[in-house]
């Protein structure tokens, strides 16, 4: 009983979304779409283009960005970039910057150094 | 501190040096390059996406700051910045943001066109990276060496071995900012139309319409750029513009299944049944991508049924 209300719940929600994605553009398909059939294959239909926003905006939450500044920084990704973004903020290059590097580089080099793999540290 | 530095820098040149090659050049690179007016923003701990950003744009005549653009840009739990969101960010600021092709001579080009480069390096490994986000300002011949505004450095110079080593493990991304009306003399109409169309997605049409109008200057026989200008006049409820450009889309390329797709859509709404049919018919094998808005326009056109075309119809 639960399931087919879910179920009923989750079809209603997909055409409330589809209508939503189509307000004034019946047959029209935009240039950004246009423009990646062109590139590559792959295109994300409405409804799962407005999960892929919802995903993204979780994402930003839970890696500590304000929900609202969140919510606005959803709202400015292209379709592309909402798919380059989806599922893997986690896996994507984050630039920091050049400080944290010199940490890093110097701690391989210690390392290095006391395996005994370089001795660069001797001549200083 | 003085320490890390000095005992850092023949520890790179040992390290890299295993995986360097013959010395690497440049094709006709020209003469010196320095944009000198390009002003500086030093990064704070992690935040060299906001301060590359903000140097970028402010070269463009974008008065802002890296504090401001932290919050629209910077991941906390990240430390780091995205390119989808350095990209969309620009966007914000009406600046186009226009790929680079991924060669040190399409960087020079920019440069040479009075366009800083902001790209993205990886300072570290592959298999242990450390991105980051530099802003390129100038080039030497002499001295084969980019010049860089790069975290808390206002003018580092890097040999073209080593900047090429960290930009190709960050894959060569670059781009460039600009006025969406002023198309760089060496972009593509792809790149350009790539970073247009993006406005129009996200409804700034105007913007969007100014970038295809600039590329239609350039490129008048690109069909997709005729394909933005009607989706922007269409948005704009210029339907008799709209209907045109598509026209002219469709002659320029007539396997194009949008440009047709489009004008069936926007014949059928004036209630030109025959026509929009004859462009349906017209429409080759559609990519998967597509099939369903084309069999949505389909059964538009067939819901019709027989009637009459309006008058006036082509």
């Amino acid at each position: 009983m639960h399931a087919t209300l879910r179920t009923l719940f989750v079809g209603w929600l997909s055409a409330a979304l589809i209508l939503i994605g189509f307000p004034a553009h019946a047959g029209m398909i935009g240039t950004e779409s246009a423009l990646s059939v062109d590139a590559r294959a792959s295109h994300l239909a409405t409804v799962e283009q407005f999960m892929a926003r919802d995903e993204v905006r979780a994402q930003l939450e839970g890696f500590g960005v304000e929900p609202a500044m969140a919510a606005e920084r959803v709202a400015n990704l292209s379709d592309a970039e909402l798919q380059q973004m989806a599922f893997n903020i986690e896996s994507q290059p984050a630039g920091a910057g050049a400080l944290a590097v010199i940490g890093i580089v110097f701690v391989v080099l210690l390392i290095l150094e006391l395996v005994g793999v370089i001795n660069v540290f001797q001549s200083f | 501190m003085l320490f890390e530095r000095r005992a850092l820098w023949p520890a790179v040149l040992f390290l890299l040096s295993a995986c360097a090659g013959a010395p690497p050049r440049i094709d006709a690179p020209g003469d010196a390059v320095e944009l000198s007016a390009v002003p500086f923003f030093a990064q704070t701990e992690h935040h060299c996406g906001p301060a590359a950003l903000a140097t970028m744009l402010a070269a463009q005549g974008v008065a802002v700051t890296p504090d401001q653009l932290s919050p629209l840009i910077y991941i906390p739990g990240r430390e780091g910045t995205l390119q989808a969101e350095m990209i969309a960010a620009t966007r914000r600021y009406d600046r186009l943001p226009l790929r680079l092709e991924p060669t040190p001579e399409a960087v020079i080009a920019a440069l040479h066109e009075g366009q800083p480069v902001l790209l993205l390096q990886n300072l570290g490994f592959r298999r242990w990276p450390a991105w980051h986000y530099a802003v390129a300002v100038g080039y030497e011949p002499e001295a084969s060496s980019f010049i860089l505004r790069s975290g808390t450095e206002q003018r580092l110079t890097t040999g073209l071995r080593r900047f090429l080593q960290t930009w190709d493990r960050a894959d060569r991304w670059a781009f460039v900012s600009v006025e969406p009306d002023q198309v760089p003399a060496n972009a593509t109409p792809e790149a350009w139309l790539a970073a247009a169309a993006p406005f129009e997605s996200l409804g700034r049409i105007d913007v969007a319409e100014r970038a295809y109008k600039a590329a239609l200057d350039r490129w008048p026989s690109s069909s997709l750029a005729w394909q933005g200008l009607a989706n922007t006049r269409y948005a704009a409820n210029d339907k008799p513009a709209a209907e045109a450009a598509l026209q002219k889309a469709v002659e320029l390329d007539p396997a194009s299944v949008t440009a047709r797709n489009n004008l069936a859509s926007v014949l059928l709404e004036r209630g030109c049944v025959t026509a929009a049919r004859a462009q349906l018919e017209a429409v080759g094998r559609v990519p998967g991508a597509l099939a369903k808005a084309v069999e949505q326009t389909r059964r538009d056109v067939d819901s019709v049924g027989t009637r009459e075309d309006a008058s006036g119809c082509p």
